[in-house]
This record gives structure tokens, sequence and C-alpha cells, in this order.
């Protein structure tokens, strides 16, 4: 009995400091929490605002109404219907070729101990560190010579070979996963009479699933946010929702501000349409991450990719 | 054939793909940009000319160019002096994230959002004109910091005044430093606690040293990130003059994107000789 109480009296202490520490946790997260997302608050609440809501200097958070003309004409801005469907299928396809490739290198690399194996990892670790800004101009230049400038092949060829956005990082993701399950899975297959292809598609790849995740939810995320490199190899025939994000201004300037009158200034471009555009273009990966946001952590999670 | 002999050989098949694509996108415009930044370039009815130039280019951007060497300047110091902060407010959020407490999971995930989203025009649209300035919010803060020594003021008002861009630069960071965290083994904090570690001893005894290398890597991740933002002023720049004919075309772009990519190699580098310091440092330590 005495002793309980003793027990009681040294943890009450105790207790007492877990809490005030769990409420200076929850202080800290939630203020960072709130500058992470205060560009992104800013935004969606902005992109509801009229033109006099804008310039009302009584007004700075809550809008006097959802002023939804902003997103018809952002949307209009954007072309999105068209710029969206661009977006997708090259990513798709591009995501789809990328995962293919990085898990077959992956896969000859870990399961066949041919010589030269070292110095190709030590090639693939090169070009992730290397900088691409050296490769983008030549490559420009064959894609010219080849008449391959303007269309998506610019992005899905180096992606269907292994040389995507980031792609040494998903073939050493697979390689890790492949290198640690026993070989003589393989084995028994084999003897039963599979080939060493079917055994890649029927064994391993299930096996090598965390991986397919990472590597498809990320080559997607990356190749869809991509400007740099469609910028410069699609020019202006094709123009994914990234790339008319970029130049929102002058799009907007050519659909509205030659229909109006100058005295007209409400009209013109602010900066509520162009943080619905803004908004509008980070939807569809927004929705997708807010969807699949388990699969992103666990994938990061299972993949083994902290470097041990 | 022996059957090793043909099982090499179907390795090489597996390899073949990433070979052939390694040759034709990745070594061969590699030997290429180098002979492009060396010539110059002229768009003839017939078809490309070279003319060899030699370090022409490379002179005409150090000597002669007033633009580039600030760009340069501006894009490189950004990236030096942004790594190592990104690195730790990422192993500070990472370790504020790890332990079991309701809604970790709604603020890893907030955490992660900005990864998502993140493309240039995004980057630019909302990080160059919304994200929160202090220094009008907080002129206090400001005047307190100003009293304090330059080595300390200077990194303060940089994440003050870059503290969005930061955080959002350092989301896939945070989740590979959290897991790293996480495999450590709990026996040695428990240990540690029996001999009567305090929890900042337990941080630079045991947590640091463990996830080192992670951090390291975590540190090359941010400067290739960094590099390749196409908004940044020296790729900006680069893209700019692609197209000056005065200046045989692509030719001054890849030689300035040769320079720029020798900085940045220089940085790596540094990174990688860090990384071979401490963890030589362990290896002695054991």
């Amino acid at each position: 009995m005495k002793d309980r109480e003793g027990k009681q009296g040294r943890l009450r202490p105790a207790v007492w400091k877990k809490t005030v520490r769990q409420g200076i946790l929850y202080a800290l997260l939630i203020g960072i929490g709130f500058v992470f997302l205060y560009p992104f608050l800013f935004m969606a609440i902005n992109s509801f605002m009229s033109p006099q809501d804008l310039l009302n200097p009584a007004i700075t958070w809550i809008p006097s109404g959802l002023y939804v003309e902003n997103y018809v004409k952002a949307f209009a801005t954007l072309d999105f219907g068209r710029s969206f469907g661009n977006s997708l299928y090259i990513t798709l396809t591009a995501t789809v070729l990328q995962t293919a490739a990085t898990a077959l290198a992956g896969y000859g690399l870990a399961r066949f101990n041919m010589p030269g194996r070292k110095g190709i990892l030590v090639l693939i670790l090169a070009t992730f560190v290397l900088p691409v800004e050296t490769l983008l101009i030549p490559r420009y230049v064959m894609f010219n010579t080849y008449h391959l400038l303007d269309t998506p092949l610019t992005l899905w060829l180096p992606a269907a070979t292994g040389q995507g956005l980031q792609a040494a990082v998903f073939i050493l993701v697979f390689y890790q996963v492949f290198k640690s399950y026993p070989v003589s899975l393989d084995e028994a297959a084999e003897i039963d009479g599979a080939g060493k292809f079917t055994v890649f598609l029927k064994v391993s790849l299930p096996i090598a699933r965390p991986a397919i995740v990472l590597s498809a939810l990320f080559s997607f995320v990356w190749y869809w946010n991509e400007t740099r490199q469609s910028g410069l190899y699609f020019g202006e025939t094709i123009k994914t929702l990234p790339m008319k994000l970029g130049s929102f201004a002058a799009s907007y300037a050519s659909l509205y501000e030659s229909a109006e009158t100058a005295a007209d200034a409400a009209m013109s471009i602010n900066e509520a349409v162009t943080l619905a555009g803004t908004l509008l273009s980070c939807l569809p990966i927004l929705i997708l991450f807010v969807v699949l946001q388990k699969q992103f952590v666990e994938s990061i999670e299972k993949s083994g990719i902290t470097g041990e | 054939m022996t059957k090793r002999k043909r099982n090499h050989l179907i390795g090489y098949f597996f390899l073949s793909l990433w070979l052939i694509g390694f040759l034709v996108f990745t070594l061969y415009p590699f030997v290429m940009s180098l002979y492009i930044s060396l010539s110059k370039l002229t768009l003839g009815m017939n078809g490309t000319t070279y003319e060899y130039t030699g370090g022409d280019f490379y002179r005409y951007a150090f000597e002669t160019d007033t633009e580039f060497l600030p760009k340069l300047l501006e894009s490189v110091g950004f990236i030096a002096y942004a790594t190592p902060i990104i690195v730790v407010i990422a192993l500070l959020l990472a370790m504020m994230l790890n332990g079991k407490y309701k809604g970790r999971g709604f603020f890893r995930a907030v955490f992660f959002m900005p990864v998502v989203i993140m493309s240039g025009p995004v980057i630019s649209e909302l990080l160059g004109k919304y994200s929160l300035d202090f220094s009008e919010a907080t002129p206090e803060l400001f005047a307190f910091l100003n009293a304090l020594p330059t080595v300390l003021r200077s990194p303060c008002l940089f994440v003050l005044e870059n503290l969005v861009t930061v955080l959002w630069y350092s989301g896939v960071q945070i989740l590979i430093l959290l897991i790293s965290i996480q495999r450590i083994s709990p026996e040695l904090y428990e240990a540690a606690s029996i001999d009567g570690a305090s929890g900042w001893e337990k941080f630079w005894k045991i947590t640091l040293p463990h996830i080192m290398p992670t951090a390291l890597i975590c540190a090359l991740y941010t400067v290739i990130q960094l590099a390749n933002e196409s908004t940044n002023a020296v790729n900006t720049y680069i893209s700019a003059r692609m197209f000056d004919h005065k200046l045989g075309y692509y030719s001054y772009s890849t030689a300035m994107a040769w320079i720029y990519t020798v900085v940045i190699i220089a940085i790596l580098l540094v990174i990688v000789l860090l990384m071979k310091f401490f963890s030589g440092r362990e290896e002695g330590r054991r």
C-alpha cells in the first residue's frame, strides 16, 4: 500500500512534464504547418476575391463573396481541358515507360553476376549526381536532327531507356529490392520450366511491388511538374498544364485584353485570376496526393531508400 | 555455352535497354556538349556546321558578358547557403515527427505536400510573390537580429526571408531522415538512459552519428534539386541565350552550362569529402 503511493507521487511530475512537452510540440507543429500552408491558403482565399475585394484595404483574409469569375477566366486562359489532357497522357506514358525501364535495369544488375556490373552501377550513380544542364542542349540538337522536336517522344525515349527524370534513384531502389530476396525463389520457378523473363514477370515483379509504387508515384509527380525539358523540346506545339501556367499572363492578355477598352481596368489581369490559375494547375496532382497520401509515404518507407 | 555464361548474357539482355539509352541520351550528348561549347555553331541551309573556337566562349562568359557571373553567383550562392539550412531544418522536423501522437500522419502529409505540387511556374507564382514576409510583421525581431554578429545574423535573416522556400524544398529530406531515425535501435536509447544520459546527450551521441550518412545523402539530393530548378537565375539565363546566333546559337549556352556544372560538381565533391571525413571518424571510434 505504502509502496504504491510512493510510486504515484513520483509519477505525477513525469506526467506533467510529458503534457507540457506535448503541448510545445503541438504548438510548434501547428506553427510550422501554418508557414508550410501559408502560400497555399493565401492562394485559395485570394483566388475567390473580386477586383473590388482586392482593392479594398479592409479585406485581407475573408472575401466578401465567392467570386467564381476568376476561375472561369483562369480555366479559359489555361485552356484547361486541352492542357490537362496533354499533361495526363504525356505524364502517364512517361511514368509507365520509366518504371518498366528502371525495373528491367535494376533486375539485370541485381540477379546476374556478370562482369562489368560494378562499373555500370558507378555509371548509374554518376548519372544521378551529374547535373542534366550540359545534356539538354546536345539532346535538343539531336532531336532536331531526327525531327523529334515538338513531339512527346523527346521525353518518352529517354524514359523508355532508363535515362528519364531521376531514373538513377529508381534503378537503385529496384536493385536493392531485387537483391534482397532469395535466389531460391527464382530457381524453384525455373525448375518448373519458366524462362528468365517469365520469372521476372511472375515472381520478381510482384515481390517488388513497393518499388513499383514508388517509381510510378514519383515519376508521375516529377514528370507532371517538369517544365525545363518540355519547355525546351515542345516549344509552342504542346502545352502542358504547368507550361500554360508559366505563360499565364501572356495567354490572358491575348484572350481578354484585346477585347476590352483600356478604361476597363478592373477587367485586366489581377492577382486573383493568376492565383485561380495556379490553384487549377496544382489541383489534379493535389487530388492525387490526398487520395494516395499513405502510399506516397509508405513507398518511401518500404523501399529502403535511406542509404544503408 | 556454359550455364554461367548464358546467365551473364541474360543479365546483359536485361540491361541492354539501359545501356543503349546511356550511350544515346547521356554519354553521346555529354561528349557532344563539350564539342559544341568549344566551337561556333552555324545553322545553314545544308545543316549545322561547327567551327572550332577553343575556349573563346568560356573566356567570353568570364570576361565580356557582364550578366553571367552575377547570375551564376546568385544561383550558386543560394545553393551553398540553402543546402545546409534545408538539411538542418529537415532534421529538426523529422525529429518532431518521430514518436507516437495524434495527428502525426496529418503533419507528415502537410510537410510532404509541397513536393507534389512543386513545378517551376508554381514556385515562381507562389513562393516568389506570396510567401510570408516577417520583415514588416515583426520589426522587433529584426532589430534584435541586426544586433547579432554577422556569423549568426546572416543565416538567421536568410531563413526568415526564405522561410517558406526552405521549408518547401525539404519534403523528401524530412521523410528520408525520419525513416533513418526510426531505424535506430531503441535499445541504444534505453541503454543510454540507464547510464543517465540526457535527451540532449542522446541526440549528439546516438541520433546524429547514426543519421549522418543519410543526412549527407540528403545534402547531395538538395544540391541537385536546387541546381536543376528551371526558374533559378543561371538556368533562366542559359535558356534565354540559346538562340543567340552571334554567339553560335547553342555554343555559348553550352559553355555556360559547363561552367555551372563544374561549380555544382565542386559543391557535391565538398559534400562527399565531408561524408568521407565523418564516416572515417565513425570507424575510428569503433
